[in-house]
């Protein structure tokens, strides 16, 4: 009987109607949240969630553009975070010599030790030619000969020249 | 920076080389001919006692050894001096041969000199005196083949010690100015019109 009545209730209410003499806040007020959460199963909730999609919709730029890099930074121990780094095992995997090739470093070493060894050579030549400067002027006052009428060189390197 | 340090080098790329520098060239070529001849004995020998069960280079008389040395000493010469105009010893020592004139020495008068060398060398080294006495610092073999040894530090300049230098520059030392001689030719016939403007005056 009482199904019967309530089947004809329900087919003559217009919900619509109801729900409008309802004040959904007062009856969210009547609403124990925690208690309602506490019966949500998250990780069953979250195994629902579609994360791959999810992050597609999110706009990383845009929240990347909200993030104050500086004060992130400043909250980060490089120190701790570099005394966890394990040196040798990322050195491992650089390129050093490679690195060294390509930074020209090769070149360098060579042309400053042929340098070095330029000047070495030159400096040793200069003595030689200071001392055959000296025997010559011995020579040519032994001979009895004017030092200014001595020629320098053979005429093709020695006229032609700029002083 | 001394002040020696600071002194002015003068310039003498393309002077004639003097006796030292000559000297020091030719004992280098000598210790370098003989080095690589004892090396190429040396391996010469080990083949032979390898391959053929004997010895080729013992020369008791020793008269094989000198014609090979010989050979040697001419190809060394010849070929460096043909090849760079100068032979090894004297491109460590900063020396190149050229033409009486300063031209590049050619391969046959690199010939000319290196067959001419030995007249130099053998009457006591007598030919070898033009290098002290001879104004150009020219030996006997120099003037037969035409040419002249000059200093040449290939890219660099070739220069006499600072102190030396401020020395000569002090001393008036004229004939090691980098002033060409055509210029000094010229200041001194200019000096001699004075003079004896002077005199006529």
């Amino acid at each position: 009987m009482a199904a019967a009545v309530t089947g004809r209730v329900v087919e003559t209410l217009d919900p619509d109607a109801v729900i409008e003499h309802v004040d959904v806040d007062q009856l969210l007020d009547r609403v124990d949240v925690d208690r309602l959460l506490d019966r949500v199963d998250v990780n069953r909730l979250l195994d629902r969630v579609d994360v791959e999609e999810f992050l597609d919709r999110v706009d990383v730029n845009r929240l990347l553009d909200r993030v104050d890099v500086d004060r992130l930074l400043d909250r980060v121990d490089v120190n701790r975070m570099l005394a966890r780094v394990d040196v040798d095992a990322v050195l491992q995997e650089v390129d050093l010599e490679g690195a060294v090739r390509r930074a020209g470093v090769p070149e360098i070493v060579a042309e400053s030790t042929g340098r070095v060894a330029g000047s070495a050579l030159d400096l040793a030549r200069r003595q030689i030619v200071g001392l055959d400067v000296v025997v010559d002027r011995v020579i040519n006052r032994i001979l009895r000969r004017a030092p200014g009428d001595q020629p320098q060189g053979p005429p093709r390197l020695v006229l032609g020249r700029t002083p | 920076m001394s002040s020696w340090d600071a002194a002015p080098r003068l310039k003498v790329t393309g002077h004639y080389a003097g006796v030292v520098s000559r000297a020091a060239g030719a004992a280098l070529d000598v210790a370098i001919v003989l080095a690589t001849f004892t090396a190429g004995v040396a391996g010469v020998d080990v083949l032979s006692r390898m391959v053929v069960g004997a010895s080729l280079a013992r020369d008791d008389a020793g008269v094989l050894s000198t014609v090979a040395l010989a050979t040697w000493a001419f190809v060394y010469m010849y070929a460096s001096l043909a090849i760079a105009g100068r032979t090894p010893g004297k491109g460590i020592v900063g020396l190149r041969v050229v033409m009486a004139d300063g031209a590049v020495l050619t391969g046959r008068r690199a010939l000319m000199r290196t067959l001419a060398f030995p007249l130099s060398v053998l009457p006591f080294g007598l030919g070898l005196v033009g290098i002290i006495v001879q104004r150009e610092h020219r030996a006997l073999h120099d003037l037969l083949a035409g040419t002249a040894v000059v200093y040449d530090w290939g890219g660099r300049v070739a220069e006499v010690p600072g102190p030396l230098s401020e020395f000569l520059a002090r001393r008036a030392g004229a004939e090691y100015s980098s002033a060409p001689i055509a210029e000094r030719a010229t200041d001194r016939a200019g000096a001699g019109r004075r003079a004896s403007q002077d005199r006529r005056s």
